[in-house]
């Protein structure tokens, strides 16, 4: 890997030790790193820098200590707001964030989180990864690291090196890459266990009772083994009045249906056991005045 | 007689082959710390580690310090141990960029400018030195000359050098070397590194770049130190 003709940074342009000039122990090639300060302060006295000591030294110009790293303050927030306030950032990829926690209520390994997130995004276009998700639910204290037993990252001692003999002398071995495994944490699980979708479509409802209509319209629509298209939905609600002013449209609603997971996208629209569930409470308000295909 | 004068000749050229050893040695340390700074932890890099041995008694703090540290972070990788280091580099040596005191900026000019500034004298300095000993920077390398990484990699070549001319039998070119290398190290290398490194110790958030500042400190003070050692005999 370190090969000295390969990827060296420097060229050599000579090769010929006959070649090479030995100047650097001319004494022209002093150099110090102080004397443009003494040129500008003039009749400041330089210090001697001595021999070098090999301890280090302020920097020049120095740095105050208090502009070190800080913690962030949101860590000393509870996990319960802190996941809630990711959610929230996240409202778009909040399927996503409860299929993981779900799918961490049993420790399960960085690898199969990976899958798994894959099977969640199978039919978006995300920029986030699993990793990312990770990262972001374990600031959050949505989830920990714990080892294939359960026992917490934090609770459980950190690997050391081994030591080992070769020809007399000691040296250290890196121990073992470590298996990581993901758990949903309390809080996450608190969150999880007050999901209430049925509640939220509900007070949707409510809110939007003159567009239960449309609602309705698309649940019905999506409810079909090949689901709807985006297209289809469109056709089938763009045109209504009650859409006109405000304007809304279709997306408006999947969206807002998505959010009660009455609604999934798995390339085309699907309604959910759940919007299924719903949409018989609803009864049979409205029908679907035009075909998908007509 | 003939015999006495043979047996001197084996002793110098068993000498010069283990002098040689040492500067091939030295000049492996220096191309690993001068790839560990020059950009983040790839893969191939992260395996190669884990699988190292490193020394526990040196005779240095400072190196059995960031041997320890570094090889205490290799013991504990994770499938996302290249990401934290990734993410720990661009915070150590990139900072976030609001002024010149926001990370262990790795470039002389920096540590030894008024308004650590960039391309100032150090970077004219040593451009002149590597140029003096006919060697020019990559066509890839697009930052400054006097960039941690690629003053290290001097030293490996110089390193180099003094091998193959020590095994050549050249000892006066070989002498030559080890002065140059010397003098780089006292007036560069040792003059501001030990002030980078303070900074990164700071900065650094992993084992692996605090355990490297360490490592580098003791690395460059130790041979500083033997190099002094070997030239006092010399010049003796």
């Amino acid at each position: 890997m370190f090969d000295a003709n390969e990827g060296g940074l420097l060229a050599m342009a000579k090769e010929s030790t006959e070649e090479f000039d030995f100047e650097i122990a001319d004494q022209e090639w002093q150099y110090d790193p102080l004397a443009d300060a003494e040129d500008q302060e003039g009749s400041e006295q330089e210090e001697d820098p001595g021999d070098f000591t090999g301890k280090p030294i302020e920097s020049l110009a120095g740095r105050p200590e208090d502009q070190t790293l800080k913690k962030d303050a949101k860590l000393e927030e509870p996990a319960s707001q802190r996941i809630e306030e990711l959610f929230e950032k996240l409202n778009a990829r909040r399927r996503v964030l409860s299929g993981i926690l779900r799918f961490l209520e049993a420790p399960k390994s960085a690898a199969e989180l990976n899958g798994e997130v894959e099977r969640l995004q199978k039919h978006d276009f995300s920029v986030y990864t699993a990793a990312n998700y990770a990262e972001l639910l374990e600031e959050a204290g949505a989830i920990i690291k714990v080892d294939e037993n359960g026992t917490p990252f934090a609770d459980s001692p950190e690997q050391v090196p081994d030591i080992v003999t070769v020809d007399g002398a000691d040296f250290l071995k890196p121990a073992p890459w470590r298996e990581v495994y993901w758990l949903t944490t309390e809080p996450a699980r608190a969150r999880l266990a007050q999901n209430d979708p049925e509640t939220r479509f509900r007070k949707l409802m409510e809110r939007d009772a003159q567009y239960k209509t449309i609602y309705v319209r698309i649940l019905q629509a999506a409810d079909c083994q090949e689901g709807a298209t985006t297209p289809q939905l469109n056709e089938l609600v763009d045109w209504d009045p009650l859409l006109k002013s405000p304007r809304l449209y279709t997306a408006h609603f999947t969206e807002l249906l998505e959010r009660c997971e009455a609604l999934r996208w798995e390339g085309v629209w699907k309604t959910t056991d759940i919007g299924r569930t719903l949409l018989a409470e609803c009864g049979d308000e409205e029908t679907v005045e035009q075909g998908i295909e007509g | 007689m003939v015999d006495q004068m043979k047996a001197v000749d084996t002793a110098d050229q068993s000498a010069d082959e283990e002098l040689a050893c040492l500067m091939d040695q030295r000049a492996n340390t220096y191309m690993l710390l001068s790839r560990l700074y020059l950009k983040e932890i790839d893969d191939a890099l992260l395996h190669e580690l884990h699988d190292m041995l490193f020394p526990t008694s040196t005779g240095d703090g400072d190196v059995d310090e960031g041997y320890l540290l570094i090889a205490t972070y290799l013991s504990n990788l994770w499938t996302e141990s290249l990401t934290e280091l990734a993410v720990d580099y661009a915070r150590s040596f990139l900072g976030n960029g609001v002024d010149a005191f926001a990370a262990a900026y790795p470039y002389e000019s920096v540590y030894t400018s008024e308004k650590r500034l960039l391309m100032q004298d150090a970077r004219d300095e040593v451009l002149a030195i590597y140029r003096s000993f006919g060697i020019e920077k990559g066509q890839d390398w697009g930052e400054g000359e006097d960039h941690i990484a690629l003053e290290l990699e001097f030293m490996r070549v110089l390193c180099e050098r003094a091998s193959k001319a020590l095994r050549a039998g050249e000892s006066d070119g070989a002498l030559r070397l080890l002065l140059a290398q010397r003098n780089f190290l006292h007036d560069h290398l040792v003059t501001w590194v030990p002030m980078m490194t303070a900074d990164l110790r700071r900065f650094a958030q992993t084992r692996m770049y605090e355990g490297l500042a360490y490592l580098t400190d003791g690395f460059l003070r130790t041979d500083y130190a033997m190099l002094q050692d070997i030239l006092s005999e010399e010049e003796a």
